[in-house]
């Protein structure tokens, strides 16, 4: 493989960017998206022939849907005029993201982007937006400002975005041989087994809670060579029988290795929450300066009021 | 095609995920140096989030390792803590110019 080829692919793309960037609208912009797109599937298939490249054909379609879905709508964000409509786009890209980490087996995570990212960053987003637009168009009414028309600097933007690439496609091909080997098979078995070892209530649900678990479960659990766990366990009558169990899903990997590995992190990560909170009711309050007589009004009023009910 | 189905499939290749990452960081990069919206270049930002968030996953997978996607969930709390105070900054300067342009505020930089 020609090691030149990936870094014409990159500055291919980013000229693509570049020409996004510049015009809105026009022949420059068609132009623009397809070196763009066509700078990136040249990419994704020179990065094919890498090892731990392409396994299925299947997956790999699938993913380059949601590849050219997120940089497509990645792309019509920054170069939206409408603000709104790029939080709208923005929505897009976190949709292909969360595909991808479906594809990569990280359905957990998925499903909390859709909720807390979809859901609720970019509903604050959009707050802050339709209240900062409310006032702008009062005084333009309805003409998009000037500063959202004309992007700032469009041709080193593209350049720096290029470079930046270019460097991750030299990490990429130059250190994707070099990684340690991916993980097998009988590791992902060896993971399920410890973390179901830590589980006795989750392996009580499972064969029913009138059998006494062994108390040094670890040693009773066994993988079997067809990729499934049994556990032998002793009855009341004290007669010894084994039960398939289920493999712990997605969800208690996750889970569990928050709070056993990084319990500290997560009381961490509470505060930080908890202070981001408390700044920004600070910053954002609005301090009203109330004169003494109204002041005096207000409390007098609310005296009357009180008389009139009693 | 169910989910499952889809996951059973094998996976996309680390070297397919790195490089959309890479590109979905670049774009955020480029919206960020050239829109002159405050908001818009705040959500650059968190596009940049997420293409951090494809590397962990990526990496998690590759070594079937869960401490990436425990990272992705500390990930999302410092971009909705970010998304709150830096919402809360943009509110307080909208108030004192009108505008959400970056560079009415282009005497902050000396």
């Amino acid at each position: 493989m020609d090691p030149i080829l990936p870094y014409i692919a990159t500055a291919v793309a980013a000229l693509g960017l570049g020409m996004l960037l510049a015009a809105h609208r026009g022949p420059v912009r068609m132009g623009g998206m397809v070196l763009g797109l066509g700078g990136l599937i040249w990419l994704f298939i020179e990065a094919g022939q890498l090892p731990g490249g392409v396994e299925d054909i299947a997956s790999e379609v699938v993913f380059l849907i949601f590849a050219l879905l997120a940089v497509a709508s990645a792309v019509q964000m920054i170069t939206q005029q409408r603000p709104v409509y790029a939080a709208l786009f923005f929505v897009l890209v976190i949709l292909a993201t969360c595909g991808m980490l479906v594809l990569l087996e990280a359905f957990f995570m998925a499903f909390a982007l859709v909720i807390v990212y979809a859901g609720a960053i970019l509903i604050t987003y959009m707050f802050v937006l339709m209240l900062a637009q409310q006032a702008t168009d009062a005084s333009h009414a309805g003409e998009t400002p000037e500063y959202e028309r004309r992007s700032r600097d469009p041709g080193n933007a593209a350049a720096v975005a290029g470079l930046f690439m270019a460097i991750m496609v030299a990490a990429v091909f130059a250190g994707l041989p070099e990684l340690p080997p991916q993980s097998t098979a009988k590791d992902r078995l060896d993971a399920d087994l410890a973390l179901l070892a830590n589980l006795p209530g989750d392996i009580s649900r499972q064969i029913g809670s009138e059998i006494e678990l062994p108390s040094d479960l670890a040693s009773h659990l066994k993988a079997k060579e067809d990729g499934t766990i049994e556990l032998t366990a002793v009855g009341e009558d004290g007669t010894a029988s084994t039960f398939i169990l289920e493999p712990p899903g997605n969800t208690a990997h996750v889970g569990w290795d928050l709070v056993a590995s990084f319990p500290a992190s997560l009381e961490v990560a509470g505060v930080i929450l908890l202070m981001a909170m408390f700044g920004a009711v600070v910053l954002a309050r609005r301090e009203v300066e109330h004169a003494e007589q109204e002041l005096t009004a207000a409390t007098t009023d609310f005296g009357e009021s009180r008389e009139d009910q009693s | 095609m169910t989910v499952g189905m889809l996951a059973m499939a094998g996976g996309v290749s680390l070297a397919h995920a790195l490089l959309l990452a890479g590109a979905l960081f670049s774009i955020g990069i480029a919206g960020f140096l050239s829109r002159r919206n405050l908001i818009v270049m705040f959500l650059c930002t968190e596009l940049m989030f997420q293409a951090v968030i494809i590397v962990m996953a990526a990496f998690g997978h590759w070594y079937w390792d869960f401490s990436g996607q425990v990272f992705i969930i500390f990930i999302l709390t410092i971009a909705a803590a970010e998304a709150a105070l830096a919402l809360a900054l943009v509110v307080l300067l909208h108030r004192r110019r009108a505008t959400l342009d970056a560079s009415a505020w282009r005497e902050l930089r000396e």
